[in-house]
């Protein structure tokens, strides 16, 4: 044996001989065994991953939808409530709008009645 | 998509992404490596075989966590090796399966041992009998080619550590490699 213990280097002959023991050889049968098993070593958060995009979508769908559907069943009930209010702001205003001070009175009255 | 001349890297990422081609690819580049690794390990090729594939797996599994900046192979073998360390824990590999090395001198020795067939059988069981780890770091260096600092990396070991393996798995296969050897070269 030429190639010492020491050698920082592969020894050539110990290694042929090292490969011929442990090869097995059909490493394309051992291949396509590996592959064909890969679904099934999905993870389960892989299954979902890939499930993720849709699921987003629909959900911001859903969303959207629902939240249009509850826009259109409480908008009348506010429209009431803002009509009810205008009279006062309206009153309000003119009372600002007099070109002499506003009597006090009227003006504490305009702010207990709220 | 041709895969021949795309990098490990790139065939990792490709992989994590889900491409089963590309990790196909990584598949058929290793096997060769990983089933010697885990027959370093196990004794048994079926049980070997078994822990290479769990290692493949395994590493389809956690490719997010594979640093592309680094070479893919010692990676690769850590997990296969510690596929094949879970695998021999668990099924408790039987005695008869662990030569002591007097005992593979014995059955080994060229005095007692004429035929190629025996001769390859002893040096088989002269490696056999070196501790799992020194199996191992020579295997990744002379049958591999890998470096010392990444069959440390691979063993999770410091590198002056892999280069004591080697040498003293070296010493103790010179013998039997000896008998082999010459009965090759003047045998066959």
């Amino acid at each position: 044996m030429t190639h010492s213990d020491f050698d920082h280097s592969p020894d050539p002959v110990l290694g042929e001989a090292l490969r011929e023991v442990l090869t097995v050889g059909d490493d394309p049968a051992f291949v396509h065994r590996v592959t064909a098993r890969l679904g099934a070593a999905d993870t389960w958060w892989q299954v979902l991953g890939t499930w993720a995009r849709p699921g987003m979508v629909a959900a911001l769908l859903l969303v959207a939808a629902g939240g249009f559907l509850f826009g259109r069943a409480v908008m009348p009930a506010r429209s009431d409530a803002v009509a009810d209010a205008t009279p006062s702001v309206i009153e309000v205003s003119s009372v600002l709008g007099e070109d002499r001070a506003p009597d006090l009175n009227l003006v504490l009255v305009e702010g207990i009645g709220r | 998509m041709r895969t021949e001349n795309v990098t490990e890297a790139e065939l990792a990422a490709l992989a994590h992404a889900g491409d089963r081609d590309a990790f196909g690819e990584l598949v058929a580049r290793y096997a060769a490596q990983a089933r010697r690794l885990a027959r370093t390990i196990l004794q048994d090729p079926d049980d070997a075989d078994d822990a290479a594939q769990d290692g493949f797996l395994s590493a389809w599994r956690y490719l997010g966590r594979y640093d592309p900046g680094r070479p893919f192979g010692p990676w690769l073998l850590r997990i296969v090796a510690n596929a094949a360390a879970d695998r021999r824990r668990r099924r408790r590999v039987r005695q008869t399966d662990e030569l002591s090395p007097a005992a593979a001198t014995k059955s080994a020795g060229p005095e007692t041992v004429t035929d190629r067939r025996a001769l390859k059988e002893a040096f088989a069981a002269a490696l056999q009998s070196l501790p799992e780890r020194q199996r191992v770091a020579v295997v990744l260096f002379d049958v591999e080619g890998y470096s010392h600092g990444e069959i440390a990396e691979t063993l999770g070991v410091p590198e002056g550590t892999v280069r004591s393996d080697v040498f003293h798995a070296r010493r103790a296969l010179r013998e039997p490699l000896a008998a082999w050897k010459g009965w090759k070269e003047h045998g066959s």
